[in-house]
């Protein structure tokens, strides 16, 4: 009796161990194999076209650094003190001891009057859109007669949540806006004025134009023009900048950028710098985007936290913005040596996730996506160390930039990109956080 | 003792039902939107640093043509790239490019046809 509930039971266990196999076989299994791929040290040429109505071509520089050795090392989370969130309010917003912080700032009626008189010289022109005429006239209703200034104490602050505060340098009328988080994710975002809007050129691609919200006039008008102040100089603000509140990243782009006051009546076009950490050679990549998930094929890692840059915004009076986020630290000791994946086997890797990831979406005609590679560049990336909140892994990866088109059509969508880990070619992203999918 | 433990039971039970009740999400879920001019999907005060999250749950009709984009609330500038058309069911999440308090996002459609339906859910929130 026994031996028969143990052979049954046996039996039992083989079929499912056989039927998971299976099942994981047909999971990885790969859908594009022997495609042929043009392969030189820069660039990329291959057609993945087997499927009807789903296709992904490489005509694809290559960018990988030459490097004698590829590393992954484990990092570690900083967070913003009251004492750190002090120093760079200081640095940010004026030098001297005279800073007020309030967690309330409202304007006066008076004020508010002064900002609608302003904008309707400007009503029905570029320069004023509809909803910041209403936004004034609704404030100015509800405005009370003594306008709510609430003093902030950064000791007093909630710890771990975002907070929004305004600071006032006594020798200047202007409220700046800060926006931090202490002693939790590491955030802290400057802004000269409450009333002033950063717009980097790449936000005024022709893709970004929404009728449903705004005019043509109002979208063009965002575009920046001739910077008021030279790159170089630029450039020699934000690295100052950089060097004071003790960051050590590296700068990833730079680019025109409007700063916008008052809706969009007052205008200045200056340079908007975006730093990245680099780690042993590689650097970590960072684009301003929507990214898309499907459930059914997840990436296997996601950041353990948002993505570590800063991002200075310079005009002629100096600087205008600056956020700070996802600040860490490598820990040197668990530096690692890594293989990477060979070269050739990353178009098909690349091919297949891309069909796993947008097989399934389809046109009202029953067409799918025809995307087109246009770069390939070896970065690093930041995933999280599973089961660790404040700990994560920097480990080269592969940016896989693309663009998109249904098949049967010829206007591309808004440009994007694959990312995928470098060492065994794992669909990761690190754009999301284990926040965003729990 | 059996007193004391029913009475930290009840005592755990009141707080857990007292924390979900006074837990503000800006989270949606089983929400539809129909064609017609561009409109507010979900509107929220941000507790996280990064992403808002909208789930497409399903289409009816047509599955082309809806765009998200994320708004600062009060004065209506923009806070996050516009979308690219969004093509099939899943999870999209967008970086901030400012940070406003509060954030409303606006879904843009195409057609104006009020059969065509997006069914949707998200947050702003952790």
């Amino acid at each position: 009796m026994l031996i028969k509930i143990i052979k049954r039971t046996t039996s039992f266990s083989l079929i499912i161990l056989i039927a998971v196999i299976a099942m994981s076989c047909q999971q990885h299994s790969k859908i594009y194999g022997n495609t042929e791929i043009e392969l030189s040290e820069s660039h990329c040429i291959a057609i993945f076209d087997k499927l009807p109505y789903f296709s992904v071509s490489f005509d694809a520089d290559i960018e990988v650094p030459n490097l004698p050795e590829y590393y992954a090392a484990d990092v570690k989370a900083k967070s913003l003190s009251a004492e750190g969130l002090e120093y760079l309010i200081h640095t940010c917003v004026g030098g001297d001891d005279s800073i007020q912080l309030f967690k309330q700032w409202e304007l006066s009626k008076d004020e508010l009057m002064v900002k609608l008189e302003k904008a309707k010289q400007y009503a029905g022109t570029e320069k004023v859109t509809d909803d910041y005429v209403k936004w004034l006239e609704e404030s100015i209703n509800n405005a009370a007669e003594t306008p709510a200034r609430i003093p902030l104490k950064l000791n007093d602050v909630p710890i771990g949540i975002p907070v929004l505060a305004y600071a006032k340098n006594s020798s200047n009328n202007s409220i700046a806006l800060i926006y931090f988080v202490r002693d939790g994710d590491f955030l802290f975002l400057y802004q000269r004025d409450k009333f002033t809007e950063v717009v980097p050129e790449s936000m005024t691609a022709e893709h970004q134009f929404d009728p449903n919200y705004e005019t043509e006039a109002h979208f063009r008008r965002k575009k920046p023009e001739t910077p008021a102040i030279s790159q170089n100089e630029a450039y020699a603000v934000a690295i100052q900048c950089l060097d004071v509140i003790a960051s050590d990243l590296k700068l990833y782009s730079s680019e025109p950028c409007s700063i916008l006051k008052d809706s969009a009546i007052d205008k200045e076009t200056g340079w908007m710098f975006v730093f990245t950490r680099e780690a042993f050679g590689l650097q970590g990549r960072y684009e301003e985007g929507w990214t898309f998930v499907n459930p059914d094929y997840q990436p296997s890692h996601v950041a353990a936290w948002a993505p570590e840059i800063v991002k200075i915004a310079v005009d002629s009076t100096g600087i205008c913005s600056l956020l700070w986020q996802g600040a860490s630290r490598i820990i040197s000791d668990t530096a690692q040596t890594v293989s990477l994946l060979p070269v050739e086997e990353v178009p098909s890797i690349v091919a297949d996730t891309l069909y796993r990831i947008y097989g399934e979406h389809l046109n009202e005609n029953g067409i799918g996506f025809a995307f087109e590679v246009t770069d390939m560049k070896l970065g690093m990336s930041l995933v999280s160390s599973d089961g660790k909140d404040n700990e994560a892994r920097l480990i080269p990866s592969w940016y896989i930039y693309y663009n998109k088109r249904w098949c049967d059509a010829e206007e591309y969508m808004v440009p994007n990109k694959l990312i995928l880990s470098a060492i065994d070619g794992n669909y990761i992203e690190p754009r999301i956080t284990t926040d965003d999918i729990r | 003792m059996k007193r004391i433990l029913v009475l930290v039971c009840a005592l755990v039970m009141v707080m857990a039902i007292a924390s979900t009740a006074f837990a503000v999400y800006s989270s949606y879920t089983n929400k539809a939107i129909a064609g017609g001019p561009s409109q507010d999907v979900l509107t929220g005060t941000r507790e996280r640093s990064n992403n808002i999250y909208v789930k497409v749950d399903g289409y009816e009709n047509l599955k082309e043509g809806f765009r998200f984009r994320g708004y600062d609330h009060s004065t209506g500038s923009t806070c996050t790239v516009l979308s690219d058309e969004i093509t099939g069911t899943g999870n999209w999440y967008a970086s901030y490019t400012s940070l406003p308090k509060t954030v409303r996002v606006k879904m843009s459609i195409k057609s104006s046809d009020p059969s065509v339906i997006m069914k949707w859910s998200g947050s702003i929130t952790a």
